[in-house]
């Protein structure tokens, strides 16, 4: 920054300090700044560089009055330009602090997240230490003893959704459950109305068992089938030429030149890689795949589609001979009617002729309704 | 000293040929009047003040020989510190941008360091209550009424 203004102080000097100019010019471009903005924006200073060639030229000549004129000019043009080099350089900076930032604010949010987590926990954990406490005062007694079973059925679905899932809306069922234990301890209160009340309060605690534990179930094998198709991820990154990626729909390994022009058999020299990635799926349980056939754009579109079926049917033999099971299975020739470059260019057709392998991930079940039943009883 | 040179500007009464010359001294006093004036971002914290200052110094004593050159009908004179105007006013532009920027990290990076300060406690609150829940405390909430 003194550098700048004292540069700038040298300029309001004007007409009087040409040669001083030149010799400026020269020491900020000699400097390292002068590399580095030289190498941030190379086209202002070579334009820069270029007026002060033409003050030296100037110079050299002896028209004393334009080398100065030009110097003058050559060195505002750097020091606009190094001015734009640290602004890009600040730019990049603020691009990452604002990165750190998001990653900030998504830690912060996780922690709050835990911790309110933590302290619902501690609440049910309360509530349920309560209740349990509360039943075991009473003594054994048949309607005792429904209660109990009752409060452990919201326990373990209690338990279930907090390990997988959201923490269970429970409040409803302890609630009965507590209505049912006050009924038990009012001695006014009639008998049919007691068995009303723990009626009541068994079926809202099997509801909600029964809505959590089929989800409970879902979710821990969703995410272990994450776990398996982040694990082949990983490991697809060691097989050259394969590309891989995760997508809504699941893993997706994409394969290229594996067909000569016209063929729909594997050539010879690929079926090691293919055999490679069939080992590398062999990590993906009993996941069902399919295998996709794409090509670049054909005027036959139904040509086209029945030679990608044609190619995706000899991966899949490929990939059964490699060990997976024939029936996880199934092919589909998709023609070019899902290209991922532009046809108008000989890469951009290259790399829409391929095979995908999709690994398909579950799809979410519909939502139980809740049993009628009363199986507490 | 800007009122001084709009005056000198306005007085250098000649045919239209140099209206347009005219035009530029009179437009580059005024946005010189502007950014002295701190209408910009950075002047805000004082930081493009200091930065601009001796630039905008230089670029008034330019507008000021461009003045007179053009009051004794140097065209030529005229045109040659119009040049190095414009030139010097991309670079108080360039300065003005850089500042601007500066000034954004600095906000970004203050923001940072709160927001570092917010999550080191955030964390340090929810690993003591997750700690206490693993250990089996009890919760310091008041009990569920009943509905």
């Amino acid at each position: 920054m003194c550098l700048l203004a004292l540069a700038c102080l040298l300029g309001a000097c004007g007409g009087s300090r040409g040669v001083s100019d030149l010799r400026e010019y020269k020491r900020l471009r000699s400097s390292k700044s002068g590399d580095d903005v030289a190498r941030t924006l190379p086209k202002l200073t070579a334009a820069a560089d270029a007026l002060f060639q033409e003050a030296e030229s100037a110079e050299d000549t002896g028209r004393v009055a334009e080398a100065r004129h030009l110097a003058r000019l050559a060195r505002w043009q750097f020091l606009t330009a190094e001015a734009y080099a640290q602004r890009k350089v600040q730019q990049m900076r603020l691009a990452d602090v604002s990165n750190r930032q998001r990653l900030m604010d998504e830690r912060l949010a996780d922690a709050r997240r835990r911790e309110r987590a933590a302290i619902e926990g501690m609440e049910r954990a309360a509530r349920f230490a309560e209740m349990a406490g509360h039943l075991e005062a009473r003594g054994e007694s048949p309607e005792g003893r429904r209660l109990s079973l009752a409060l452990a059925a919201l326990r373990e679905a209690d338990e279930r959704a907090s390990a997988r899932l959201a923490p269970a809306d429970d409040l409803q069922a302890f609630h009965a459950l507590q209505g049912a234990l006050a009924a038990l301890d009012d001695g006014r209160t009639g008998a049919a109305e007691r068995t009303l009340a723990i009626d009541r309060a068994v079926l809202h605690c099997q509801r909600l068992l029964a809505d959590v534990t089929p989800r409970f179930a879902e979710e821990t094998r969703r995410q272990a089938v994450e776990a398996q198709l982040r694990a082949v991820l990983a490991q697809a990154s060691t097989v050259p030429e394969l590309e891989a990626r995760l997508e809504g729909r699941g893993l997706v390994l994409t394969m290229r030149q594996l067909f000569a022009d016209g063929s729909q058999a594997v050539m010879p020299h690929r079926l090691p890689y293919v055999a490679r990635v069939a080992a590398l799926l062999a990590g993906t349980g009993d996941l069902a795949i399919r295998v996709e056939g794409h090509t670049d754009a054909r005027p036959n579109v139904e040509a086209a589609i029945s030679t990608c079926a044609g190619r995706a049917a000899a991966v899949r033999d490929g990939l059964a001979e490699g060990g997976l099971a024939p029936h996880r299975l199934t092919v589909v020739g998709k023609g070019g009617a899902e290209p991922i470059a532009d046809n108008s260019t000989k890469d951009g057709r290259s790399r829409n002729r391929r095979i995908e392998i999709v690994v398909l991930r579950l799809t979410a079940p519909a939502p139980q309704p809740p049993p009628q039943s009363q199986s507490m009883r | 000293m800007v009122a001084a040179l709009l005056s000198t500007a306005a007085f250098a009464a000649e045919p239209v040929v140099i209206e347009s010359r005219r035009a530029f001294i009179v437009e580059q006093l005024l946005r010189i009047a502007r950014l002295e004036g701190g209408d910009n971002v950075g002047s805000e914290i004082g930081t493009t003040s200091a930065r601009i200052g001796a630039p905008l110094v230089a670029v008034k004593k330019n507008l000021n020989q461009a003045s007179l050159a053009l009051a004794r009908g140097d065209l030529g004179r005229f045109d040659q510190l119009r040049g190095e105007v414009a030139a010097q006013m991309e670079m108080v532009d360039a300065l003005l941008s850089q500042a601007n920027v500066e000034v954004a990290l600095a906000g970004a990076e203050a923001q940072l360091a709160q927001t570092a300060l917010v999550l080191s406690e955030a964390e340090r609150r929810a690993r003591a209550v997750e700690e206490r829940l693993r250990s089996g405390a009890p919760s310091s909430a008041p009990p569920v009424a009943a509905p």
